[in-house]
């Protein structure tokens, strides 16, 4: 009996890692062929352009301090510092496969398998490695080459029992499955920190490997967690509240964001990071670092946005051209409903006003440069973006992204360094004028540009209804 | 309203999907486009509402050229496929907004959704889901009824019997033909059901590899027959 036992075990086993092979050959397949060269030369830019900080940062902290001894020291620190801020990174950022698709599902597919599959591919998950990537040049730099591979190794240690930890939060429904998640990825913050303390006590390599041990420990807490929790995909959700009254093509606007929680997410927390850094880089007093975050924080919701204007509507384009519907109106709806969200994260720092001596006209000058400004220049992505997938859980997902929507990117920075260069060399009332100038000016011209834009849309309309159907 | 095609040709690449050297659909005529899957169908439908650009060629709808002059939508309705659709919108804040587009005031829209009651079932309005959250059949009905309701002069639908139950196939036929009769709507629609495009249609256009090869007056509904023999030919 206790032989048949084992035979049945040692086959379920093998059909498990026999299944675990074929979903990661499927996996590999969909990565191979939607890879398409373009998006990744795009991501690798942005990627090559933040490793460049890194490195830049790195060198400039080794001039100034020398590759100091006892350095390694840092590391477990650095890494406990992480587990929160990636985690809200990868909430943001990482989008996970946790429920098969419904032809795996009809298969004979365990779930163990899937299970294993999860944790595998976080091993290749490019958020899991991003962070510990960009670290790496501070670890080449200021440690000894005999501790650079291990100290890596406790950041991707870390990272991966965050990635584990979203795989499981994205999988989890309902907040009464999502809030365990958030609770231990709090308790292992502590355990992390208090144990990093321990640095100073312990010979460095015992300290490194026990660590590493925790990490293997919260990988496995969160791999038995996301084991645990069962999903079933069967909407019900309904509409909380009707919009009967609000049937204009500017309702629309406000409705799409209310109604897809990729773009509530977008457009309201990640704003709410550059605002909480406000509030705290006031502390260092009101320079161009402070000034550049008030701009980031003011500019966020609408920036998110209008990285893809008509990502939205690609979704029934047909729909709404077959209808007397006119662009014209569409792009004016949008530049009127961004310069509303700009509102909200203003108040939102007002109390820096008294808080840190914030001047309220710059303040104001601020909004009036964002939202008549730095938002017109957003509106041409009309020309090139893609359709965006409202419904799918992460903000950057590149479903939709072109290299010409990346490239075009980079005209965001021409706003940003208009201002601060403004807070850089003007006092603040002069730079309070010009900035609010700028700002009227660009209320004042937004009917020419939105018409140019709308004649210039639908010249190429064809083009861009293609581009929505892919 | 009269649908005037010249010359049209649409090429993907080498490939000649739509050659139609002259074709017109006076006003009023109810027209059924039949043809095998790739024969040109909604590729037509496509032209017609400016989604596509032809290769060669143009489109006229009341003298207006559809790619140069957006005086057709005020008069047209159509619904192809899903992308005509707003996910999350509701039903009823779908037709809202269709209202409001077309200038139909909400009392007018009541009036005219009451007609509709038949095809809903009671399962499209009152159940605050939103549209991405409905079965096919239900999407295709919203997508019919949102073409339909604003009594269009020209109303082109792109297989409406799709997903639908037979009571609501014989729904949605009985009331495009009304719209025909009761508007003077210029129908076009295309379906794989013959039994119901011949039952209404008084005229069917057959499709082949993106040409028309018959042009068949279905006035007594005596077409039937005769694409039967073709279908059963072509196999």
């Amino acid at each position: 009996m206790n032989e048949n036992v084992n035979v049945n075990v040692n086959e379920n086993e093998n059909e498990n890692i026999k299944m675990l092979k074929l979903l990661l050959r499927l996996w590999a397949d969909q990565k191979r062929r939607d890879f398409k060269w373009g998006r990744f030369l795009g991501e690798a830019y942005f990627f090559v352009l933040f490793m460049i900080v890194s490195c830049t940062v790195t060198f400039v902290i080794y001039e100034e301090t020398g590759a100091a001894e006892g350095m390694e020291m840092v590391i477990p620190f650095i890494a406990a510092g992480i587990i929160i801020p990636d985690f809200i990174n990868k909430l943001l950022m990482k989008h996970d496969e946790t429920v098969m698709d419904h032809y795996l599902k009809s298969k004979p597919i365990p779930e163990r398998s899937w299970n294993r599959f999860l944790l595998v591919t976080n091993l290749f998950s490019f958020w899991n490695w991003a962070i510990p990537v960009l670290l790496l040049p501070f670890c080449v730099l200021f440690l000894k080459w005999q501790l650079v591979l291990p100290s890596f190794l406790l950041l991707m240690g870390v990272s991966l029992a965050g990635g584990v930890a979203i795989t499981a939060f994205c999988r989890a429904r309902g907040w009464t499955n999502k809030w365990p998640v958030l609770v231990a990825m709090v308790i292992w913050q502590i355990i992390a920190l208090a144990y990093a303390m321990t640095v100073i006590v312990l010979p460095w390599w015992i300290h490194v490997a026990v660590f590493l041990l925790l990490c293997v420990g919260a990988v496995a807490v969160f791999y038995n967690y996301l084991c645990d929790l069962r999903r079933y995909d069967e909407s019900k959700a309904r509409a909380d509240r009707l919009f009967l009254g609000a049937s204009s093509l500017f309702s629309m606007e406000y409705i799409s964001v209310l109604r897809s929680k990729r773009l509530r997410v977008a457009t309201f927390i990640l704003p709410l990071v550059f605002i909480f850094n406000c509030y705290t880089q006031h502390i260092n007093g009101l320079n161009v670092m402070f000034y550049l975050m008030l701009m980031f924080a003011v500019f966020a919701p609408s920036m998110m946005l209008g990285q893809w204007v008509f990502g939205i509507e690609g979704n029934y384009f047909d729909g709404l051209w077959t209808k007397p519907v006119s662009i014209r109106e569409i792009l004016g709806n949008k530049f009127r409903f961004y310069a509303l969200l700009n509102i909200a994260p203003t108040l939102l720092v007002m109390p820096l006003i008294w808080i840190a001596g914030l001047s309220p006209w710059l303040l104001a000058a601020t909004w009036l440069f964002t939202a008549g400004f730095a938002n017109l220049t957003l509106m041409p992505t009309a020309l090139i973006s893609s359709r965006i997938e409202l419904f799918q859980s992460a903000f950057f997902n590149y479903q939709g992204a072109s290299m010409a929507v990346n490239v075009y990117g980079l005209v965001v920075i021409v706003p940003l360094a208009i201002y601060c260069l403004c807070t850089w060399l003007l006092s603040p009332v002069v730079c309070a004028i010009v900035l609010a100038a700028i700002g009227i000016a660009g209320f004042a011209l937004y009917q020419v540009v939105i018409g140019w834009l709308s004649r210039a849309y639908e010249r190429r309309r064809y083009t861009c209804f293609e581009r929505y159907r892919q | 309203m009269e649908i005037k095609i010249k010359d049209l040709v649409k090429q993907y690449g080498k490939n000649t999907v739509l050659d139609i050297p002259e074709l017109t659909i006076n006003s009023g005529e109810l027209v059924g486009l039949v043809g095998n899957n790739g024969a040109g169908k909604t590729t037509l439908m496509r032209l017609m509402l400016d989604l596509i650009e032809a290769t060669e060629g143009y489109i006229e709808t009341d003298g207006h050229r559809v790619n140069e002059d957006v005086a057709w939508k005020a008069f047209t309705g159509s619904f192809i496929d899903g992308r005509f659709l707003i996910d999350f919108y509701t039903p009823e804040e779908y037709f809202a907004f269709i209202a409001r587009a077309y200038g139909i005031d909400k009392d007018s829209l009541d009036r005219r959704l009451e007609q509709y009651r038949p095809l809903m079932h009671d399962e499209i309005l009152g159940t605050r889901k939103y549209l991405r959250q409905f079965s096919e059949g239900n999407r295709q009905k919203t997508g019919i009824i949102g073409a339909m309701l604003v009594h269009p002069k020209v109303l082109i639908l792109d297989e409406p019997f799709n997903y639908l139950d037979p009571t609501s196939q014989i729904t949605v036929a009985r009331l495009i033909r009304e719209m025909n009769l009761q508007f003077g709507t210029t129908v076009i629609i295309s379906s794989h059901n013959l039994s119901f495009v011949s039952e209404i249609s008084t005229r069917i256009l057959l499709l082949e590899k993106g040409r028309i090869i018959k042009d068949l007056d279905n006035l007594d509904s005596n077409a039937t027959q005769e694409l039967e023999e073709y279908f059963n030919t072509a196999e």
